[in-house]
């Protein structure tokens, strides 16, 4: 009888101790760690830089969650950086919503987002291009995410830009908000 | 033995594992209550202070990703939590090449009391032409008992002989314990340490 009890308790204790120790934890943490397994990270916060996306150019700016798109500033390219990571990420989502918009561009205005090097070396575009002269103030517009695995990936050394290229100068300026889902 | 001390000897054995078993289950369902309370956060957002007196005064300096500065001594401070957080891991970054003079640099990792004080060092690393990395992520604390109570408030000291020019990218990976649960505010402390 007292054996049999002794083998039901050992069985439980086994049982629980499994229970325990089974869940899921940080892939990069210690493996006995008790950690969430969300990994889902929101981007929303940035730095506007016109004309270079080096990241060097974030020194000693605000930053904002909005990004400010100007196409008279003498530069075609302007660019909203986002943190850079030390792991590698992987972008699940992206969406904008313009604040504001005035003023037009004589031709083309895309926005997209891009990977690049912390030099601004452009190394790979993660969406497809919007068509920033049409979008509606006021909405939230997804990006459409490239279908190449490789594009979504972010790695140490890179970060994520939000990319708007003016094919001529103009007096467009877009004030914009991003919400951007990595993991 | 007889058949008295064998009784005796029996309710102690069952006494025993019975005492086992409730400090298992207690010690497994508050980790695993704490499991379940608790997510990642990686901070790459800084505000830079002169010194730490202006701690609480963070107004006109905002947030940065990287920092530039002329001097010899400047404070990186990261957002004060309202729960229990444990910090898991320091990474900096040096985008490009911009010191001049003034080698090493000596970053110090701490955790600031309200007040202002430093309540305790948790890491030193120095920055010299040899463990520089231009462009490369490097590590330079990582744990996993490192507490950082709600009135503490993580900062990390930059000091150096000379003036430097120096741009750092941050990126502390910290575990968020959000639990509404007294008795995990009272024991996850406790299981932590």
């Amino acid at each position: 009888m007292k054996k049999n009890i002794f083998i039901l308790l050992l069985i439980v204790l086994i049982g629980g101790l499994f229970f325990v120790f089974n869940q899921p934890y940080h892939a990069e943490a210690q493996p006995t760690r008790f950690l969430s397994d969300s990994r889902v990270e929101t981007w929303t916060f940035g730095v506007t830089s016109e004309g270079s996306a080096a990241y060097s150019e974030t020194a000693s700016r605000l930053i904002t969650n909005v990004a400010s798109f100007r196409a008279n500033q003498g530069e075609n390219d302007v660019y909203f950086i986002f943190p850079a990571p030390a792991e590698t990420k992987t972008v699940q989502a992206g969406s904008v919503n313009f604040l504001s918009r005035s003023g037009t561009t004589p031709n083309t205005a895309t926005l997209s987002l891009d990977v690049v090097n912390l030099d601004g070396t452009w190394q790979h575009t993660v969406t497809q291009s919007l068509d920033a002269l049409v979008i509606t103030s006021g909405d939230w517009v997804d990006f459409t995410l490239s279908d190449v695995p490789a594009d979504l990936v972010i790695t140490p050394g890179q970060t994520l830009v939000a990319h708007l290229t003016f094919s001529e100068p103009g007096d467009l300026d877009i004030k914009c908000i991003f919400d951007i889902e990595v993991e | 033995m007889s058949i008295q001390n064998r009784k005796i000897y029996l309710k102690g054995l069952g006494l025993g594992f019975t005492l086992i078993f409730l400090l298992i289950t207690l010690t497994g369902g508050l980790v695993y209550g704490a499991s379940r309370s608790a997510h990642l956060e990686h901070w790459r957002y800084i505000y830079s202070i002169p010194s730490l007196d202006q701690l609480q005064d963070p107004v006109g300096r905002g947030l940065s990703l990287v920092r530039s500065h002329n001097g010899q001594t400047a404070f990186d401070v990261f957002p004060t939590h309202a729960v229990l957080f444990t910090l898991e891991k320091v990474n900096i970054l040096l985008p490009e090449a911009v010191i001049t003079e003034g080698y090493p640099v000596t970053l110090t990792v701490f955790a600031v009391s309200e007040q202002g004080t430093v309540s305790r060092e948790i890491t030193e690393w120095e920055i010299t032409t040899d463990t520089l990395q231009i462009g490369e992520w490097l590590t330079i604390f990582e744990s996993t008992s490192e507490s950082i109570s709600p009135e503490e408030t993580l900062v990390v000291r930059l000091t150096c002989e000379q003036n430097m020019d120096l741009q750092i990218a941050y990126e502390v990976t910290v575990n968020i314990y959000d639990s509404e649960n007294p008795l995990l505010k009272i024991f996850l402390p406790l299981i932590l340490k």
